[in-house]
């Protein structure tokens, strides 16, 4: 009885339906990644150059992306792999997306996974997902104005814009690594060893041209020096 | 200052050309698809009712749409506003449409400056950052796309301590991230653990969750222009 949702949140017409946001995903992707290859060549910027950016961004997001699989396992196993697939295309954090499906449900009554969470609890959780859109509406509204506001201030003085850049950087990356490092002491361990191991990569492009090619593995590796350093202190402690 | 080109590799490009090549077409672009994918979200809801005849009551949907509201409105606010400064126009909207911002579009964006050789914050930075960005956006429909076919398959392949050490995988990225900035200043990155600190504990008391993070962004910020002008005033009555 309550497996009985699952077979339509299984279906072929749940995964006809939900690929069209997936499509929509990439098509911005493609036609964003055009113009700013137009505006990069241009500017004088090579299309080596462009390659490049596109491979360091396509190897730095790896590492993220198989993290998210692992949630992502989970919220198949409670809302089926249609819905799951084009939710994690889009916002792509499982956590806050079961969030979101388990207020759906305690709406109608019942929790994800409940034995009595069925057709009615499963719709009503894609419903309060796709609720979540409404997240779009003051980005659509706020961004032109902050656009303005950067020209303003880049006319104004240009150094200002980079300053605030890398201040709000600063400000956001500080104010994470530092909440996510008090859940424990391998998360410090993995915070110091991989921003270490990231300047010691960066330190080691700047010797010679021969560590050209880490420059754009550079995240990607000292991640992985942050995930070990984190488990042999676990596995030591 | 009125005339302020940019100069790579001989070529020029004005902030007049660079809004018409650039930001115009992607707030376009960006506003655009942000629309459509807006409607594309109700699409599996719909045809769940549509198909198989069930939805929820307009009461019930009501109630739906409150709890969702409810829980993130803070955050849905002021989100765009705290990372606008580091993903610029074009990455708001797809960092947006593609969430995980601080986790890999971001990283990403930074990747990308860091292998072409770009500054952040500035128009060739935000050219380049765009282009990670959508890198990385297509890394992330891959796995997903993977991971929806035949993802348990796929995980029950690694082993166990393995799967375990990828929950150290964002604090990893957001200290690699902080020390990338904090070479440039550490003096504003000292000042950044501080504040954080001091926000997350002591703050935590009074300060309202969504606002937390925008406001050590405001602090630090602040504290940069403060440091700025008095260097240039310094700087002025050493001339």
């Amino acid at each position: 009885m309550t497996q009985e949702y699952l077979s339509v949140a299984n279906s072929p017409v749940l995964w006809l339906a939900s690929a069209p946001l997936v499509i929509m995903v990439f098509v911005q992707a493609a036609l964003f990644s055009k113009r700013a290859i137009d505006t990069a060549q241009k500017m004088g910027i090579s299309g080596s150059s462009c390659l490049k950016a596109m491979r360091a961004g396509m190897v730095t997001a790896i590492g993220p992306a198989v993290a998210a699989l692992i949630m992502m396992v989970g919220m198949m196993s409670v809302l089926g792999a249609p819905i799951s697939w084009q939710r994690l295309s889009v916002v792509c954090a499982a956590a806050g997306e079961l969030i979101h499906a388990g207020l759906g449900a305690q709406a109608m009554g019942t929790a994800l996974g409940a034995p009595d969470f069925g057709l009615k609890a499963y719709s009503a959780a894609v419903w309060a997902m796709a609720f979540f859109s409404v997240a779009w509406i003051p980005v659509l509204v706020f961004t032109p104005y902050m656009k303005q506001a950067q020209s303003r201030i880049e006319k104004y003085d240009p150094n200002i814009m980079a300053l605030i850049t890398t201040a709000a950087m600063l400000g956001i990356t500080s104010f994470m690594t530092v909440q996510n490092s008090l859940q424990g002491s391998p998360y410090i361990v993995a915070a110091v060893s991989a921003g270490l191991a990231s300047l010691g990569f960066a330190r080691l492009v700047q010797t010679g041209p021969q560590w050209a090619w880490l420059k754009e593995y550079n995240m990607g590796l000292a991640m992985i020096v942050g995930m070990v350093c984190a488990a042999i202190w676990t596995s030591l402690s | 200052m009125e005339n302020n080109t940019l100069a790579t590799g001989g070529e020029l490009m004005t902030d007049e050309q660079y809004a018409k090549e650039f930001t115009k077409p992607i707030i376009r672009i960006g506003t655009l698809s942000l629309i459509v994918a807006f409607i594309l979200a109700f699409v599996p809801a719909i045809t769940i009712w549509l198909v198989y005849g069930i939805i929820p009551t307009r009461g019930e949907l009501a109630l739906i749409f409150t709890l969702v509201l409810s829980a993130g409105i803070g955050f849905i606010i002021v989100e765009p506003i705290s990372y606008y400064g580091v993903l610029g126009a074009a990455g708001t909207y797809m960092g947006f449409l593609a969430g995980n911002i601080m986790n890999m579009r971001v990283p990403s964006a930074i990747a990308a400056q860091g292998a072409v050789g770009v500054k952040a914050g500035t128009k060739e930075g935000e050219v380049i950052a765009t282009i990670g960005i959508a890198g990385s956006m297509i890394t992330n429909l891959l796995f997903v796309t993977l991971g929806a076919l035949g993802g348990a398959v796929l995980l029950d392949a690694l082993p166990p301590g393995v799967k375990n050490t990828f929950a150290f995988v964002p604090v990893a990225i957001f200290a690699i991230m902080f020390a990338t900035f904090f070479i440039r200043r550490p003096d504003l990155g000292s000042t950044s653990v501080i504040t954080a600190l001091l926000i997350i504990t002591v703050g935590a008391s009074f300060i309202p969750a969504p606002i937390r993070m925008l406001l050590n962004v405001i602090l630090i910020a602040a504290i940069a222009i403060v440091l700025y002008r008095r260097g240039n005033i310094n700087k002025a009555e050493a001339n």
